[in-house]
């Protein structure tokens, strides 16, 4: 495994983790220790994750389930570094993000990271077009490469007639295509989807679990994905399951190939 | 597999932030204009209040300075009848008035070594006065009783009232400002009387003077010696030592067209009394003939006809009357500038300094109201905008925007529409204010402009608006900015 450069004193050796699902001796990409987050204060406090210890495998697909309410968004607002934790660590290829300057967290959210956003977040004054090549803005990339790769992304998610739309002018399906197109645009290494296909028809959603099933394969991309779509579960490596801010259990999916059916009664 | 490398963030060209950012207010146009106009108004109202208060300071000094010549004459009038009272001329010679002390010498007759002494007594003697005057009231009340300062200190020219005085200042723990009390008694009862037969002398010489005059002017009161101003007046003048200026031939041609002026007043008014004009312009002004004076006919007198017609009248009930029709439309004019003048000028002499930070109390009051209204207005307007905002930073910051460009794209924004709102907004104050001018205190307005202060005051208001704009967006901007992206995402 090839540690990063920074020698954050929190990065170094970090204790070994109690097995969570059956990773062998894949590198670890996330990891987080003791993460806790409780929103509000006094009486009206919410703990939304209560001590969590996860690991996430490099290059691994792992979704996460969990009844609304459960921690999931939060859990990756954490892990992808747009949140403080209350207490706890969260380590990205075994930095603490805590260590990292300002500079360093907009380059790792910018070029490192793609996020689906349960909500969207687009931003609303710009065209589809636009919103996808922000972050190519923010990574320099020069406006007529931005453009063209924009239009590539959007031709992907089967958006291109509708480039010069604004979010308001879409569909919460179609918001959300560009939301998922803007967040493979600067070709991340990790991509966070809280529930990507949330509001996609069957054959649309098909599409896009294909779409991040191949950049998963062919690019190795570590793909993190909340989701109540049981046929994520049928491409997932591996599956989290959250209840009440914390992980209930992990597992393999091969180990659970066979009751597959049951998991999605339970549901 | 390539770990991820922990780097900096590239750093964007000012270029893309000023291109996010105007598309972002071109899409926001309506509410952006709203901004604008909020931020016009403000500085609009500023500027006003600011300009306006320049303008009409500066319009009423203006008109002070026009009415000097109408006070002029009158001033002359008095000289050239009587000699001037005890006090002026003890006033003139403490304030050392040149024009008037060179005159005072002259009449005096005196050695320049007395009169000097006589003149450095009365300006002693005035800050005495002054001192004595200037007592906190019931004080005053205890040492001066009804008297004022003048009569009680010639008063102690009498060395009983001189030490009723100086025990009483004692009592109070009082001290004149003199070294000491020697000094105050030689000031008080050697210098003084000297000073009072000094300027008892300079009367006399001016009542000789005023004589001189009379007899060149072959005995004629001094109003019409003044209208008819002979050739050789000038000299006679100056040769009873009057002091007329430098510029003695258009003082005398100034005197000459304001006397005539009031010739002219003394010589319509009995006329205008007689019943038959009485009874002709009051069916010209259609009213009551009891009702007809002089203010309503000179206001009446408005073009060459009408005079005409009254100078008709005039010589069919006094047919030796100079007043001609042209001299009536003159003297009209001439009234009526000098009540416009006197209107402009208000009751109380203006203040003669005048300038941007020289205000009068209440103006600056108003100006400091009307900012303070500004800058909420500005503030308010400005938060709202990026407080609504606050989800697009965060969405921002999620995707990698550096603080830095966040700021930099929101102060962009605000320094855009503070600009705009400035400009529009001073040009809409300014306009405004010359306009009210204008209509209040009419054209006397454009050659007193106060150009440089109005343009300074303009500019601060812009300035004003700028800054507050700036400060009102980039505060919040900075705090949204500063937070973790989803803790900027959940502040609203
Ligand atoms: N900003 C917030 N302030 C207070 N409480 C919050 C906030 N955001 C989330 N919570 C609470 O934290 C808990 C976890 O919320 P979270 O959004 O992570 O759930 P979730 O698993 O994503 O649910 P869903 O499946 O509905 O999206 C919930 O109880 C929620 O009420
Ligand atoms: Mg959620």
């Amino acid at each position: 495994m090839t540690q990063s450069q920074t020698s954050s004193p929190a990065a170094a050796t970090p204790p070994a983790l109690p097995g969570a699902g059956s990773g062998g001796d894949k590198p670890i990409i996330i990891r987080t220790l003791g993460l806790c987050k409780r929103y509000g204060m006094g009486e009206a406090v919410t703990h939304a994750l209560r001590s969590v210890d996860a690991t996430i495998f490099r290059g691994e697909f792992i979704s996460v389930l969990g009844p609304s309410g459960s921690g999931k968004s939060t859990f990756f607002n954490m892990i992808g570094a747009l949140d403080s934790p209350s207490e706890g660590r969260v380590l990205i290829d075994e930095v603490d993000v805590a260590q990292l300057s300002a500079s360093e967290l907009a380059f790792l959210r910018c070029q490192k990271i793609g996020y689906i956003f349960q909500s969207y977040n687009l931003i609303r004054y710009m065209t589809a077009l636009e919103n996808v090549t922000v972050p190519m803005t923010f990574a320099g990339v020069k406006p007529e490469e931005a453009r063209r790769r924009g239009m590539g992304l959007l031709k992907l998610v089967g958006l291109e007639n509708r480039w010069s739309h604004r979010p308001i002018e879409m569909s919460g399906g179609q918001q959300q295509r560009v939301a998922i197109a803007r967040a493979m645009c600067n070709e991340p290494k990790i991509l966070l989807a809280d529930e990507p296909t949330g509001n996609l028809d069957l054959k649309t959603g098909q599409e896009i679990l294909n779409i991040m099933q191949r950049i998963n394969q062919e690019r190795g991309v570590t793909i993190v994905c909340a989701t109540h779509d049981h046929r994520l579960l049928n491409i997932c490596d591996r599956i989290m399951w959250v209840r009440d801010g914390r992980i209930e259990r992990v597992e393999a999916r091969h180990n659970l190939k066979i009751t597959i059916g049951r998991i999605g009664g339970e549901e | 597999m390539k770990p991820i490398i922990v780097q900096d963030q590239v750093r964007l060209g000012v270029g893309r932030c000023v291109g996010l950012s105007l598309s972002g207010m071109s899409y926001r146009m309506f509410r952006s204009m709203i901004t604008v106009s909020i931020l016009a108004l403000a500085v609009a109202f500023l500027s006003h209040v600011l300009c306006y208060s320049l303008l009409e300071q500066s319009t009423r000094l203006r008109a002070y300075e026009e009415l000097t010549e109408y006070r002029l004459v009158g001033q002359w009038v008095t000289r050239l009848r009587s000699a001037d009272t005890p006090a002026q001329v003890q006033e003139a010679l403490a304030a050392s008035d040149l024009g008037r002390v060179a005159e005072y010498r002259r009449w005096s007759g005196a050695s320049a070594e007395a009169f000097e002494g006589a003149r450095e007594t009365a300006e002693r003697l005035d800050a005495l006065y002054a001192y004595l005057n200037n007592l906190p009231l019931t004080v005053r009340g205890v040492v001066l009783g009804d008297l004022d300062a003048r009569q009680i200190l010639q008063g102690a020219q009498n060395p009983g009232a001189y030490e009723t005085l100086m025990s009483k200042l004692g009592d109070l723990n009082l001290r004149m400002p003199v070294e000491d009390a020697g000094a105050l008694r030689s000031l008080v009862q050697e210098s003084q009387p000297a000073m009072w037969a000094m300027i008892e002398s300079i009367r006399q010489g001016h009542a000789r003077a005023i004589e001189e005059v009379r007899r060149a002017g072959g005995g004629l009161d001094p109003v019409e010696l003044l209208a008819t101003s002979p050739p050789q007046l000038g000299r006679a003048i100056e040769q009873a030592g009057f002091a007329i200026g430098d510029e003695a031939e258009s003082t005398l041609r100034s005197l000459k067209s304001h006397a005539q002026r009031l010739v002219d007043v003394q010589q319509l008014k009995p006329l205008l009394e007689t019943s038959s004009v009485r009874a002709a312009m009051a069916r010209r002004l259609s009213i009551n003939p009891r009702e007809v004076d002089l203010t309503r006919t000179i206001n009446w007198l408005r073009n060459e006809s009408r005079a005409k017609s009254l100078a008709d009248e005039l010589v069919k009930q006094d047919p030796r009357t100079e007043l001609s029709a042209t001299r009536l439309l003159a003297l009209a004019e001439s009234e009526r500038k000098q009540d416009r003048l006197e209107s402009i000028q208000g009751t109380t002499e203006p203040r003669a300094r005048q300038g941007l930070l020289d205000l009068p109390n209440w103006t600056r009051w108003l100006v400091l109201v009307s900012f303070l209204v500004c800058a909420i207005g500005v503030i308010n307007a400005m938060m709202m905008s990026v407080t609504e905002r606050f989800t697009e930073i965060a969405t921002m910051k999620c995707l990698g925007a550096l603080d830095g460009f966040l700021l930099l794209m929101f102060f962009f924004e605000a320094a855009i529409q503070g600009l705009l709102g400035g400009l529009v907004g001073v040009v809409l104050g300014v306009g405004l204010a010359v306009l009210r001018g204008w209509i209040t205190l009419g054209t006397l307005v454009f050659p007193s402009m106060p150009w440089s202060d109005v343009l300074t005051g303009g500019a601060l208001s812009v300035a004003a608006g700028l800054l507050l704009g700036a400060v009102a967006s980039i505060g919040p901007a900075w705090t949204a900015a500063r937070l973790a992206p989803m803790e900027a995402m959940r502040v609203d």
